[in-house]
């Protein structure tokens, strides 16, 4: 094995040198600063070695070593040899950790998506031109094919663009001045006249902005596909989609509460 | 037909490891985006059905079949109380206008509610 880069005897010999000519030097040393950079050199296949663990999340190699060699640094300037131990094995805990932390507090959500994200641009665009082109949404396998990428690097994306707004919802419910020209919203309010629940929902209706509700009513009385709200309100598919998503929560919260929580006995 | 089952803490701060999985089967399934955020909703709202009579500390069932051209997703709780799930609220209407057929169980023991979505003819 040698693509821990100090494995071999000789470089093992190597290493332990000048770990204690590194130790026999003042702290403030040109000489050991040498030594130190000549270690952590050394060890660098190692903590590639490590990084490459991690490249299936999408954060790039070369960031990710970076942050390997912040651990393996850390780990040369505590390494004790009289304990016995090997360098490698004792660096290793610190370099994962040091690259754990990275994705725990640069937030796993932030960087790990970045590829994802670039593709959610596009995945934006090709939805929307394929769902022109077939007259309904498109498929995973559809989108994965016009994209030529993998169906796991469109759902990827598709998670992402769930977690995050690449365009804030307020930018749809802004335009709440503008009433959407469309009968059948007016038919709708009718509509939820006669809904056996509207004593449960019109109140909680009522506390949405007015496209929030407007979206709500042509996905669950009128029956509309999201793809078809989108045309009809003039967002995106995925707006409507995280739009509702997020109405329903709301509405969910509304009804929870004691005085519209309805009474099973 | 193929069949997954999840088995989490009845807790709806883990409902979001089923919608993962929702994603993943949908598009295996050759579902539209749009019915595979249909069915992200219904697994929210079949959840909220239940979790509120799930017993305390128990265990949340959700379970995928899937064949060609449709997948069943049926979520169940343990539920000594014996009701059955609120059909008047929101979650009932949303469920409703979300699935091909739902249907719901509750025999004093387990209260369970089964979402159906079939895929749509894909020729353009």
């Amino acid at each position: 094995m040698t693509h821990h880069g100090a494995r071999d005897p000789s470089a093992r010999a190597e290493a332990s040198r000048l770990f204690a000519e590194m130790g026999a030097l003042p702290e403030d040393s040109e000489r050991r600063r040498r030594v130190r950079d000549q270690l952590a050199e050394m060890h660098l296949p190692l903590v590639e070695y490590l990084a490459r663990r991690f490249t299936g999340r999408n954060e790039p190699f070369p960031d990710l070593v970076q942050v390997g060699a912040i651990g393996l640094l850390k780990a040369i300037d505590r390494f004790e040899p009289e304990r016995g131990l090997e360098f490698s094995t004792y660096a290793t805990p610190t370099i994962l950790g040091e690259i754990k932390r990275h994705f725990r507090d640069t937030g796993w959500l932030l960087h790990v998506p970045r590829r994802a994200q670039e593709l959610q641009a596009r995945l934006a665009t090709a939805r929307a031109e394929l769902s022109q082109e077939l007259r309904r949404a498109p498929t995973v396998r559809e989108l994965a094919t016009r994209l030529e990428v993998s169906q796991d690097d469109v759902i990827e994306a598709l998670d992402v663009s769930r977690a995050y707004s690449g365009v804030p919802l307020d930018a749809l419910t802004e335009t709440d001045s503008g009433p959407v020209d469309n009968a059948l919203l007016s038919e709708l309010d009718d509509q939820l006249e006669r809904v056996e629940q509207r004593a449960v929902l019109r109140p909680a209706l009522e506390t949405l902005p007015r496209r929030e509700r407007e979206v709500l009513m042509l996905r669950f009385l009128a029956g509309k596909s999201q793809t078809e709200i989108a045309q009809i309100v003039g967002v995106s598919q995925m707006q409507v989609s995280r739009l509702i998503s997020r109405s329903l929560a709301r509405l969910r919260e509304e009804l929870s509460r004691p005085a519209a929580a309805s009474d099973p006995t | 037909m193929n069949e997954v089952e999840l088995r989490l803490p009845a807790d709806a701060t883990f409902v979001s490891l089923v919608r993962a999985v929702t994603t993943a089967l949908g598009a295996r399934c050759d579902l539209t985006l749009d019915q595979i955020d249909d069915l992200h909703l219904a697994v929210d709202e079949a959840c909220a059905l239940l979790l509120p009579h799930a017993d305390v500390g128990s265990t949340l069932t959700a379970r995928f079949r899937h064949e060609a051209g449709r997948i069943e997703f049926r979520a169940s709780v343990p539920s000594a109380e014996g009701a059955g799930p609120d059909r008047s609220g929101l979650s009932w209407t949303v469920l409703s206008a979300l699935s091909d057929e739902l249907r719901t169980s509750a025999d004093g023991l387990v209260l369970s509610v089964t979402v159906v979505k079939r895929r749509v003819a894909l020729a353009p």
